[in-house]
Parts: C-alpha cells; sequence; structure tokens
C-alpha cells in the first residue's frame, strides 16, 4: 500500500508515539523484579533473571545505516528505523518465553538517485530460554541457559511490477520460517555482571527465490553498576554469516555477490533506572572490523531501549 | 496486569498504525527498446510481420530469409569516463577470450540488462519492443555493450518448440546462387557468443552523448539491428557451419546502432515516472 508524503512520515510517528506513550504507562505492579530475583543488578531486555511469573514488556527504537554495492555501478544505501515491542513472562523458574514485533521503516537509496520508503511490520520472533544450571535458587550467580525460537515471516515482502521479488537486502523481512537455537550464559558478581550468548539463525528457502546464509550472532558484555540506578555497560557483538543464496530450486543457485561475512561491533551502554522496574539503555554500536564480502559497508547503530517489570 | 495489558494492547494498535506505507520518489531512467530493419541504404523497405525477407548478399546470392532469429543477451551502459581498471579488465578479457561459448545469464543491474531476449527478424520491421528499464547513476554516458548470447530457459520470446534453446542464433531460408536458377536450402545456427561496442548517434545519426541529471533524468534507448548484410562474406554455396555462423552473428551486431533520445516526463511509456 502506498500513502502520501505526509502520511508516511505521520504513520510512524504516531505508532512510535502510541508506543512510548505504551511504554511509559504506569502500573499497579508493585512487585519489585530485582527484589524477587534478589540481584540488584540492572539488565536490559534478554538477560534478566528468571523467577515464576515475571512479566517483562520492551521496546527498542534502533536507527542504523547500510550500504551495499559498488560506488557509481550498483550502490544502494539504507537508512533503517526499527521499533520493537517485546514481551517476555517465565511460567516457571526454569524457563522464560519471549515475542517481539517490529516495525520498520526504510529508506533506501539507489545508484539512480532514486527512493524508496516504506514502513512496515517486520518478522515476529518467537524464544524460548530454558535456564538448564544455575548455581543457587534463588540470586544465583552463575545462569547457563539454552535458547530455542523462531523467526516467523510476518513481514510482508516487496514485489516488482512484473510480479518477482525485489532484492532481499530492500525487504524487511527474510520471507522463511528460520529457527534458531543458542545458549546463554550471565555471571552476577555485584557490581559486576557478565552476559555472553551465542545464536545461530537457521534460515529455510524463503516464499522468494531465495534463501539466507546461516548466521551466527554474538552477544558479549560487561557490566558495571554504578549505583542503583546506573550502570556502565560494554559489549561486542559479532555476525558470521554465509553468503545468501540466489535462484533457490532452480538449478542455477547463485551466492548474492555482496552478502555474507564477518562484522564485529563495539558496543557501549549507558544503563539506567528512573523508576523501580523500569530500565533504560542507551546503545552504541560501533563496527569495528568489517569483514563482510564483497561491497557491503554496515555503519553506526544507536538504539535506545526500555524494559518494564510488570 | 490490566494496565500492563491495556499498554500492550495500545502499543499493538501503535504498531499497526505505523505498518505499511510506502512511497517511491524516481530518479534517472534509461528505457530501453529494440527493434530491427533492412538496414542502411534500404530505408524504403517495410516488410509487415511474418513476411519472408529477400536479400541480395555482396556475393551476389539471392536469398529468401523464412526465418532468423537472435538473442539479445546483454546490454552494457559506457561511461564516457570508463574507470581504468574496468576498462583494462575489459581489454584483457576481449584480448584472451576473443570468441566465447555463451554462458548462463547474470543479473540485471543498474548499468547491465543481462536478460536475454530473442529478437525476431522475421517480425513486423521497425517495431521497437521494450526490453527493460535501466536506472543507472547519473552521469554522461557515451555508449553500449551489446552482446548475442545463448538462450537461456529466462530468455523472453523464446520460441515454443526448442528451436532456440541453449543456442544465440538461428536463421533458415534457401539461395540461388549467382547465374543459376536452383534454389538450395540453408540453415546457420551457433552458441557462440559476440559483442559490439556501440557509441551514441541521435536519430539523425550524428553521434552523440547520454546525459542523465537532476535537471534530464529520463531517456530512451532504441537499439536498431539492421539485417540485409547478415550473409554478406558468406559463400553460401561451400558452408563451413561454424565460421558461417559466427560471420552471421558478427555481420547483424556490426550493423546495429544505438540511439539516444531525451524523454520528457509527458513522453515517458506507461508506468513511468
Amino acid at each position: 500500500m502506498s500513502c502520501p508524503r505526509h502520511i508516511t512520515i505521520l504513520c510512524p510517528l504516531l505508532g512510535i508515539t502510541l508506543m512510548l506513550a505504551a511504554a511509559s504507562a504506569p502500573s499497579t505492579a508493585s512487585a519489585c523484579a530485582t527484589c524477587a530475583c534478589g540481584d540488584p543488578t540492572l539488565t536490559v531486555m534478554g538477560a534478566q533473571q528468571p523467577f515464576e511469573h515475571r512479566l517483562r514488556f520492551s521496546l527498542e527504537l534502533l536507527h542504523r545505516t547500510d550500504a551495499v554495492g559498488e560506488d557509481n555501478v550498483d550502490r544502494l544505501e539504507l537508512s533503517e528505523q526499527r521499533a520493537t515491542l517485546g514481551v517476555a513472562y517465565a511460567p516457571a523458574r526454569w524457563l522464560m518465553l519471549s515475542a517481539s514485533l517490529p516495525v520498520v521503516h526504510r529508506e533506501l537509496t539507489f545508484v539512480s538517485t532514486a527512493e524508496e520508503r516504506f514502513t512496515d511490520v517486520g518478522d515476529v520472533e518467537l524464544r524460548a530460554r530454558a535456564f538448564v544450571y544455575a548455581d543457587r535458587d534463588f540470586a544465583p550467580s552463575h545462569l547457563l541457559a539454552v535458547v530455542a525460537g523462531l523467526r516467523m515471516p510476518t513481514a510482508s515482502l516487496e514485489q516488482l511490477e512484473d510480479g518477482s521479488y525485489a532484492e532481499p537486502e530492500l525487504q524487511a523481512g527474510s520471507g522463511s520460517w528460520d529457527p534458531l537455537l543458542g545458549l546463554s550464559y550471565a555471571h552476577f558478581a555485584d557490581p559486576w555482571s557478565f552476559y555472553a550468548s551465542e545464536i545461530v539463525y537457521l534460515p529455510t528457502e524463503s516464499r522468494a527465490d531465495w534463501q539466507l546464509g546461516i548466521s551466527w550472532l554474538g552477544t558479549h558484555a560487561a557490566q558495571y553498576q554504578l549505583d542503583p540506578s546506573w550502570a556502565l555497560r560494554l559489549g561486542a557483538n559479532s555476525r558470521l554469516e554465509q553468503a545468501t543464496r540466489r535462484a533457490v530450486g532452480t538449478g542455477a543457485e547463485t551466492d548474492e555477490p555482496d552478502s555474507g561475512g564477518f562484522v564485529l561491533f563495539l558496543s557501549p551502554s549507558v544503563v539506567f533506572s528512573p523508576l523501580t522496574d523500569l530500565v533504560l539503555n542507551l546503545d552504541v554500536h560501533v563496527p569495528v572490523i568489517n569483514a563482510l564480502t564483497g561491497d557491503h559497508d554496515e555503519g553506526v547503530i544507536i538504539a535506545l531501549g526500555g524494559a518494564f517489570d510488570a | 496486569m490490566r494496565r500492563p495489558a491495556r499498554a500492550l494492547a495500545l502499543a499493538c494498535a501503535g504498531l499497526l498504525l505505523a505498518a505499511a506505507c510506502s512511497e517511491r520518489t524516481e530518479g534517472m531512467a534509461l528505457e530501453v527498446g529494440l527493434m530491427h530493419h533492412p538496414g542502411d541504404g534500404h530505408e524504403h523497405v517495410h516488410y509487415p510481420a511474418g513476411a519472408e525477407r529477400g536479400i541480395v548478399t555482396d556475393q551476389d546470392y539471392g536469398v529468401v530469409l523464412r526465418r532468423a532469429l537472435l538473442v539479445v543477451s546483454r546490454v552494457e551502459l559506457q561511461p564516457c569516463e570508463e574507470d581504468t581498471a574496468r576498462a583494462a579488465l575489459r581489454g584483457l578479457r576481449e584480448l584472451l577470450w576473443p570468441v566465447s561459448v555463451a554462458h548462463a545469464h547474470g543479473e540485471n543491474t543498474p548499468t547491465v540488462l543481462a536478460v536475454p531476449n530473442v529478437l525476431d527478424l522475421i517480425d513486423e520491421d521497425r517495431n521497437t519492443i521494450a526490453l527493460a528499464r535501466m536506472e543507472p547513476p547519473p552521469g554522461e554516458y557515451c555508449g553500449v555493450i551489446l552482446t548475442a548470447g545463448a538462450a537461456d530457459d529466462d530468455a523472453v520470446g523464446l520460441p515454443g518448440d526448442g528451436s532456440l534453446d541453449g543456442r544465440t542464433l538461428l536463421a533458415e531460408g534457401v539461395f540461388v546462387a549467382p547465374g543459376e536458377g536452383t534454389e538450395q536450402p540453408f540453415s546457420y545456427s551457433s552458441e557462440l557468443e559476440d559483442e559490439v561496442e556501440l557509441p551514441f548517434v541521435d536519430t539523425g545519426g550524428e553521434p552523440t552523448r547520454l546525459r542523465l541529471s537532476a535537471d534530464a533524468p529520463m531517456a530512451e534507448l532504441r537499439l536498431e539491428v539492421g539485417y540485409y548484410g547478415m550473409l554478406d562474406g558468406i559463400d553460401l554455396a561451400e558452408p563451413d557451419a561454424l565460421v558461417d555462423s559466427f560471420r552471421v552473428i558478427r555481420n547483424l551486431l556490426s550493423n546495429a546502432r544505438a540511439v539516444v533520445t531525451e524523454l520528457r516526463p509527458e513522453d515517458a511509456p506507461a508506468g513511468a515516472p
């Protein structure tokens, strides 16, 4: 669906405003999440300690840039803003279930100077985190979890006038059912905490004619808590992925030339808790090693997140 | 739990409101078309679709052309100031592989059309068929490299009888040798690939440049293939299938030209900005 320019701008603004309103809506819940888990560490979404019936909402606003292709030949520049609403619930002490729903706004600038802007729902992702080891029941300092999940093709795929699908890098989603598996480890030693997660996505064939490559996402972070409300965090986030395959199933499969490879981001963050059970984080992800295949340059990522324990 | 649930519902509503909007602003665009005609010196001739072509070759063979298909496999736009490394690579490639066997087609890029199109020379003369729209970067372009190569399964206009599958050329008909009255059949087919560099000309045939900029973002490129001389240099009575077939391809490419015209927005084809 296309819409006039002012609607294009207003839609995401209105949506994001409503989401911010939702995220900051006061709750009657009086439980203190850090009290319930016995550890005062401020945890960002995904790194929280489990306790039975823990319910956490989150919102992340993210901005990133990306560019693929050769200058003055086939360069494509991308500016993306992504708002991801998340919810996590622990039905049992050892299990945390979560879901995330992204809305993606993308601005693409082609080498011809043509521009495309679109806003759409991205791929919904479901995860289950089973805590398989904790060194003690209350306020554990070592937590090991197995992660399994599924990225679902909820994003619509852009099609061209001839009915074919636009390039994978132009899409808001993968178009495929993508299982994921991984491990996470957290160590809490107030005022220090450490978190590591290794997740592997195993994309299946998309409903278009491509298949994303297997990718391995690594998250490694150390956090120092300055006081009950403030913490500093330094992370190293990596992505190692195979090239995207094109023309899958046609017998003439090829690798997408500017896809796959390795990239490492250095990620300093500030974590702040202005209210009980509300944790905000501001992250900057700076690409420090770019070994992506072909002509592919990822830019700095800025993310503002909030997590609220209900 | 009630307020968080309400907040979640509110947030979801916000997400849905934010979704499913798109718009596009066009940039540079080059509409590429392909047509054939008898060739220079035969401007007065115009055959309708399906009509056999009568040709007299430079060796005085009288020819009736009954079927002639050429696969245009690639069109590459050439900037006036070509990158030195790119030009060196192309020169090296031409030196090492002056004649190559065609291969599966690649991807279209902003300056390359790589989907093969079949040009049926027995179709109506001077009937331009739209190949595609290129969306190149702004700049000055001086010509194109036009390649004839084998048709793959995705070739546009491929005959359903399989006669052109994997081939670049198919030409059939009959000829009469000079001073003789007996018709003899001939048939040429080839899977070889050949290319030609065509400098741009205007509609009057004068050399020109294609300038794409914010002030003039749209243009039309018409590739014209002249077929009257396609059997020149060939001794039809002494056939050498491989050499003669390649000669036909080269003749057709040599008699091609690339005509560019600037388009005003109101002249653009349907669907263009």
